[in-house]
């Protein structure tokens, strides 16, 4: 078992210095010295020139299809716009937008759970049970909608103390992560109909 | 009572949101939201009007 391991990094000059990292087995076995230490710096800094490159190669392929939107005498010459503006989305100016773009949809929308819950009071689980449908929020935190959650109190926070009545649905189109089990959103302000 | 408190929660909450764009302070995000969780837990005894 590994009892202890120690590493040291120094700035020096500008530079950062590697010291070896050791590990110390318990019973006094021999240490073990782990090499590669640089392999993280190395890994980022693929990822930085692979950054470089690929908007490079984006700013002269937008170039290209601009140059043949403009310039070409084929009638069908604008469509050259379509692949233009997909290029124009990775150049260096517009990359960071892009990314930050990406990032966000992925984290709203990708692998929500299959089952969410909506969790209400007594007076609107009956009002639900009667008109079969959830009455969006007009006015809450995250904007109009209807929420959901995937736990409940106490551990969930964001449901209200009085809102003891979960109904459970299966995740309806459209809805939005905004905290990971705890909030989930599917905004607008229409009733969601219950099958 | 209940949506006088609800509305000024939420605009504290959103009024934040907008200070950490402005000033990347990020703790405010935390401020953000424990009036709206304080609310949740003791809003039900102010007058809500039942739904």
């Amino acid at each position: 078992m590994v009892i202890a391991f120690g590493y040291a990094n120094r700035i020096i000059g500008g530079s950062m210095l590697f010291s070896p990292i050791t590990c110390q087995r318990s019973g006094c076995g021999p240490a073990i010295e782990v090499q590669e230490q640089n392999a993280i710096d190395m890994f980022l800094s693929d990822m930085a020139r692979l950054y470089r490159a690929t908007t490079n190669a984006a700013d002269n392929a937008a170039q290209y299809w601009a140059d043949i939107a403009v310039h070409s005498k084929h009638p069908l010459a604008p469509l050259a716009n379509i692949p233009g503006a997909f290029a124009a989305l990775w150049t260096p100016e517009v990359a960071p937008t892009t990314a930050i773009t990406l990032a966000t949809a992925g984290y709203g929308f990708a692998a929500l759970p299959k089952n969410l819950v909506h969790f209400t009071t007594a007076a609107g689980a009956t009002g639900i049970a009667a008109s079969g449908a959830i009455n969006a929020t007009r006015f809450g935190l995250f904007g109009p909608g209807t929420y959901m959650a995937a736990v409940g109190r106490p551990l969930n926070l964001f449901v209200r103390a009085n809102a003891r009545f979960p109904i459970h649905l299966a995740t309806p189109a459209g809805t939005v992560r905004i905290i990971p089990r705890l909030v989930y959103v599917r905004w607008g302000v229409s009733p969601m109909s219950l099958p | 009572m209940y949506n006088t408190i609800k509305v000024v929660v939420v605009l504290w909450a959103w009024g934040c949101w907008g200070w950490v764009i402005y000033s990347h302070e990020w703790l405010w995000l935390a401020a953000s939201l424990v009036p709206y969780l304080v609310f949740n837990q003791i809003g039900h005894h102010l007058d809500k009007p039942e739904e």
